[in-house]
């Protein structure tokens, strides 16, 4: 059964398609709101591909812990860039 | 070609068996109630008679109408929209939200129209909306559904790729042959299989617009709470924003006339198509008229112009070219997702897809039933029961439950209230009815008397048309009403359709193999050749 795979990919999944495209809208030039409209637009397709590269992961514990371990270096990033300052949010 | 491995093709046939399998029951009745959504404003003429004869559009009518709503109902003049008359709206009407005991309630007051004013005309059906928010909303609650069905489309997703990745190695020869013959799962595996590779751009397209379209407000939300920190809010609200905000100034002021607004619009956009006026703060110094329509030749055709409602200078231009991220996105999802880049040929298109889509939801699971079957024993595994009725029972629920609405519409008479009401009751009847139905029955049993009711049902509508408004097909024809003329005939069509269906139905059932979840009942055990 492939069940820890499968919530791996849909939890943890999420939340990396969103902290890619989260990435992606503070840093993108020219424009925050087009990288903001993008990233939301993308963050549903990167899911999904996310989800499926998932089920390939030989188990679900494995599973866990590679999404895991890509979910803490993408919002370690954003975490580093918010507070350093080069990602800033507009008003 | 690409070789999948045996363990890759297992692994993406479970996930595209159980995405499909989720997913089903909810795309049936989306894309069923889609397509016929795909002319839901010709279908308000069919549902509401007194649209069917209604004069040319007429500015002085529109401005009567807004000058009537304004002066009556004191509180639309802060947020109210014109709908214009044309080719969505059959007869100029105004729509606005008051607060009523501390609850939004939708008003609307229509123009008079061929037959008396009784000055508070209200919408007389919501035949055409029932079966809109059907499509989005699968009848339940309604934020729930919307949300819901933006979920269901993630899982749809996942049920095209991993059916790509299965299909892949084989796109050539096999996949498009269409094996007719004997072997009804392989001509139903086949017709499955051709349907989804022929419509898949349109299906990645409707997973995709679908899904935005519905669940787009959770993802701000996602966003603002992941990678804001909760501060992106006002960012957020400024990028989604539709109108300029305005204080009222709370100085009255001379309005602009309807066809002086439509006019500087048309400055504005040239060859302009105005489809809505909506007026913010009206009769002050600080009101904003807002015209919408569509810009003649361009893909995304949807434009605003915004202007101050007193003196008409534009402040504000959304139009193709000049539109902000936010409504350039908005534009290119609805324009794909409704089908309005196209004329009439492409909303039929669409009406074919859909039609052909709900088929492909409706077979798979029954393919899935078939695939399974333990071939050499008469008792089949009861969950398989248990499907083939949700099988049977919820798709045709859906489609009698549609007709019977239509049926309530033409026939209730028009001194009934709430006549939305009881068509949705007609629906819920019609939908819970077949599906208890195929509870209680034997599921092929059930399938044929289904099948049956629904045709009889969809076959009826040009028959009480015909009863009820005196408009039969040769009558609409002659007169060109098309809208009605069209809603009546693929009624009956269908109606032929389903019929088809019910008497291919009644064959399995009396021939078909009795080691089956479709079989009858039998007393004895019967022994087949393996």
């Amino acid at each position: 059964m492939i069940l820890g795979q499968t919530t791996a990919g849909v939890l943890l999944g999420l939340s990396l398609s969103i902290g890619i495209c989260g990435l992606y809208a503070l840093l993108a030039p020219p424009s925050f709101d087009a990288a903001l409209i993008t990233g939301v637009l993308l963050a549903m397709p990167l899911w999904i591909a996310i989800m499926l590269l998932s089920f390939r992961i030989r188990s679900g514990l494995r599973a866990w812990m590679l999404l895991g371990f890509a979910n803490l270096v993408c919002y370690g990033l954003l975490w580093v860039l918010r507070m350093t300052g080069i990602a800033v949010l507009p008003a | 070609m690409i070789a999948l491995g045996s363990r890759t093709l297992k692994l993406y046939t479970l996930v595209h068996t159980w995405a499909g399998l989720l997913a089903g029951f909810a795309l049936f009745i989306a894309f069923y109630a889609g397509a016929i959504t795909m002319f839901h404003d010709e279908l308000q003429q069919w549902a509401d008679p007194g649209l069917r004869h209604v004069g040319a559009a007429s500015v002085e009518q529109a401005q009567q109408l807004l000058d009537d709503v304004v002066t009556r109902y004191p509180a639309s003049r802060s947020n109210l929209s014109l709908m214009l008359q044309g080719e969505e709206t059959a007869r100029a009407y105004a729509w606005w939200f008051e607060q009523v005991d501390g609850r939004s309630s939708f008003r609307n007051l229509s123009a008079p129209g061929a037959a008396s004013f009784d000055g508070e005309h209200q919408a007389r059906t919501g035949l055409p909306d029932l079966i809109y928010q059907l499509h989005y909303t699968l009848g339940l609650p309604a934020t729930f559904g919307l949300y819901l069905m933006g979920f269901i489309c993630v899982i749809y997703g996942l049920a095209l790729i991993s059916g790509l990745i299965i299909h892949l190695p084989q796109l050539s020869g096999d996949l498009f042959s269409l094996r007719i013959g004997k072997n009804l799962k392989r001509l139903w595996q086949d017709a499955h299989n051709v349907i989804g590779v022929l419509s898949l751009p349109f299906h990645l397209m409707y997973a995709f617009t679908g899904g935005l379209l519905c669940i787009a407000l959770l993802f701000f939300a996602a966003f603002n709470f992941l990678v804001f920190d909760g501060k992106g809010e006002a960012a957020m609200r400024r990028v989604t924003a539709f109108s300029i905000p305005r204080e009222p100034a709370n100085q009255p002021a001379t309005m602009l006339p309807v066809s002086a607004l439509l006019e500087r619009a048309n400055a504005a956009v040239p060859g302009l198509r105005a489809t809505r006026l909506r007026l913010e703060h009206y009769g002050d110094s600080s009101a904003l008229a807002v015209v919408q329509g569509r810009a003649p030749g361009a893909f995304i055709a949807d434009v605003m112009v915004f202007m101050d409602a007193g003196s008409g200078r534009v402040v504000k231009l959304r139009k193709p070219g000049e539109r902000e991220p936010y409504w350039a996105a908005e534009g290119g999802l609805t324009a794909f997702h409704y089908g309005q880049y196209g004329g009439t040929i492409l909303k039929f298109v669409y009406f074919a897809l859909g039609l052909a889509g709900s088929f492909l939801f409706y077979s798979g699971n029954l393919l899935w039933l078939e695939s399974r079957r333990k071939r050499r024993q008469l008792q089949q595994p009861r969950h398989h029961r248990v499907l083939a009725r949700f099988a049977v029972g919820l798709p045709l629920g859906c489609v009698l439950g549609i007709a019977l609405a239509a049926v309530v519409t033409l026939s209730l008479p028009e001194t009934v209230a709430h006549h939305v009401s009881w068509e949705w009751r007609a629906y819920y009847a019609g939908f819970f009815g077949a599906l208890s139905w195929a509870l209680a029955r034997p599921p092929i049993r059930a399938a044929v008397e289904l099948l049956w009711a629904c045709a009889i049902a969809m076959i009826a509508l040009p028959l009480i048309d015909a009863l009820f408004t005196g408009d039969h097909l040769l009558r609409s024809a002659l007169q060109r009403q098309w809208p009605v003329f069209g809603t009546d005939l693929v009624a009956l069509l269908m109606g032929l359709g389903f019929a088809a269906m019910a008497r291919a139905a009644q064959r399995r059932a009396r021939a078909g193999d009795p080691n089956s979840v479709w079989a009858l009942p039998k007393k004895q055990p019967v022994i087949t050749a393996l």
